[in-house]
Order: structure tokens, then sequence, then C-alpha cells
């Protein structure tokens, strides 16, 4: 895991902090719903990421949506990898800009419903993916790389 | 940068006779200089109603997830130069029957060419959960002020089973 700090000496324009524009491409979906996100955020701006991997197990990018309070839905491939990175911005004036990240994956299935929990509180952050079969039973997924690309 | 500070903090609390070590070489060495607190040391002592096998799964979880991690910083001088600095951050945990400990580690980059320090780096945070009853547990958590304190902070909540996360280590 790798996270960065920036403490630039002259102060961010104001534009940046307020900006809600996620960087890159905005994920737009054609999928059924069936990824939750369940958002609780504190002091930071939190960004999602979604990629799928290629057939040499590199990511590709399907784009990136801001993350708000609250809860969310939208659709990934039903059956398949998908790879996710959630990244926490920070900004104080003494520390300047900060960003964590944190990823993983989720390996669809047909039929399921699958959830992200996604919390930054007290400068701890945590994400946590889980499936949920069709009668509501939950199950934490490892989110680690699909055997084929260990 | 913090940890630049941590070094030199720890060397002049040697110097001045507050502690009565050098730099810790093991985690007995940092119980030993931190048990007693001073500016830059922290001891907590406290009894949880959680299992010693939760929080050990707590610590099998998160230390490596959370802790086997670099940060790396970059600021811009007046001079328009930009310096970068990486800090890297080492977690083991010691799972026993009646005890479990976890030890956190952490450097930064260079600094190990000027200063004699254990292998993954200075210890920053040990924390050790004993077994108390079937469900409680008594833990005694060292910390440098320095740099342990948001780690110290996750790990009182992985001890407490709440809030469980990362530590965000550019706190």
């Amino acid at each position: 895991m790798v996270v960065r700090i920036t403490r630039p000496l002259i102060l961010l324009p104001l534009f940046f902090l307020l900006s809600a524009c996620v960087g890159g491409t905005l994920y737009r979906s054609s999928q059924p719903e069936n990824l939750t996100i369940n958002t609780r955020l504190e002091s930071v701006n939190a960004q999602l990421e979604l990629f799928t991997m290629d057939e040499q197990c590199q990511p590709v990018s399907l784009g990136g949506l801001r993350l708000n309070e609250g809860k969310a839905r939208l659709g990934i491939a039903p059956s398949g990898t998908t790879y996710y990175e959630v990244t926490f911005k920070g900004f104080s004036l003494l520390r300047g800009s900060s960003t964590v990240s944190t990823n993983g994956f989720i390996d669809t299935r047909k039929g399921y419903d699958y959830k992200l929990e996604v919390s930054y509180v007290d400068n701890v952050y945590n994400v946590v993916a889980y499936e949920i079969n069709s009668k509501g039973h939950k199950r934490e997924l490892e989110g680690v790389a699909p055997r084929q690309c260990r | 940068m913090s940890y630049r500070i941590s070094v030199m903090a720890l060397l002049a609390a040697t110097i001045t006779g507050c502690m009565t070590a050098a730099i810790p070489m093991n985690a007995g060495e940092f119980r030993d200089a931190f048990k007693e607190e001073s500016r830059y040391a922290r001891h907590e002592s406290y009894e949880v109603a959680v299992a010693l096998g939760d929080i050990t799964k707590n610590f099998q979880r998160y230390a490596p997830k959370c802790l086997d991690a670099t940060v790396k910083s970059s600021g811009t001088t007046a001079s328009g130069r930009v310096s970068t600095h990486s800090y890297h951050y080492k977690a083991t945990v010691l799972a026993g029957k009646e005890r479990t400990e976890l030890h956190v580690q952490s450097y930064h980059a260079g600094d190990e060419v000027f200063i004699k320090m254990p292998k993954d780096g200075l210890y920053t945070v040990v924390a050790d959960a004993t077994k108390v009853s079937s469900k409680k547990s008594r833990i005694d958590l060292y910390y440098s002020t320095i740099n342990g304190e948001p780690i110290a902070k996750a790990v009182k909540n992985w001890t407490h089973n709440k809030n469980l996360g990362c530590p965000d280590l550019t706190q």
C-alpha cells in the first residue's frame, strides 16, 4: 500500500478544494444496478474508480465517481472481475493535501448483489466488500486478486 | 519529516537522560524505554471486554493490510525545488493462546545510513494483548507520540473491536 501526502508551500487555489469533479472519466454503466455503496465520511473527500482486468491481468479503467455521504447504487458487470480503488483526499493548512488509497477485487456472479461499505472516521478508513444472495445472506469478500492474476 | 523528528527526539531524550537506553533494538527494549511516560513516550494499560481471539484476528487482519505500507510525501521549497520523502512501515504479529503481540516499526528512507536501527526500522508502537478470561483481555500499549499516535488510535479500535479499519498514516 502506498499513501501520499503533499505539502505545498503555496496554498492550493480554493476552486481545487471545492471542486466536485472526478479526474478522468466519469463511471457510467448500462448494467442493471447490482452494487450498493454505503459511504460515511468525516472531513475528507472520497473517490471510487472501477476497473476491469484485461487478459494480462492489467486493470483497465472504466471510470470513476465521487462518493458522497449516504447510499448510492450502480451497476457492475454481473459476472467477472471488477477491481476497485477508493481514494480519500484530505487537506489542512498545516499539512497540505494528502491522499490515501485502498483497493480490492470483486468477483461477481449472476443473481447476486454486492455492497461496498466505505468509511473514513476519526482518521481511520475502511472499505469492505460483501456479496449478498437472493435470500439476503451477506458474505464478506476477501478482495484478493483472482487466481489467474496472482 | 516526522521520522527525522522522531530520530532526533529519541537521540535528544537519550542524551538528556529521559531514557535509560539508546535506540531500542527490539520490542522488549522499546517497552522498557516507553513504560515510563515522557513527552515522547506513552504507555497505556487497560482491560477490554473482548476475547483475546477476536483481538488476535483483528491484529492479523488489519496490521499487514494497513501497516505494511510506504508513505510518500513531497513538498516544494521556496526555491521551487520539489523534495520527496518515503516512510516505510512494517508490522509483525506474534499470536499465542494466552498473549498476542503487535510490533510496528518505521523508518525514513535514508536514515538507516546515519543511525543504527533494527532491520525493519525504529519501534513505533508495541501492543501486548493478554488473556484475562474467555471474554476479557488486558492491553498494554506503548507508542511514540512523534509518529505513533495515529497507529495507536487504530490499534485501540482493534482491541475494542470497534471502528475497525486502517489508520491514515498521513495524519
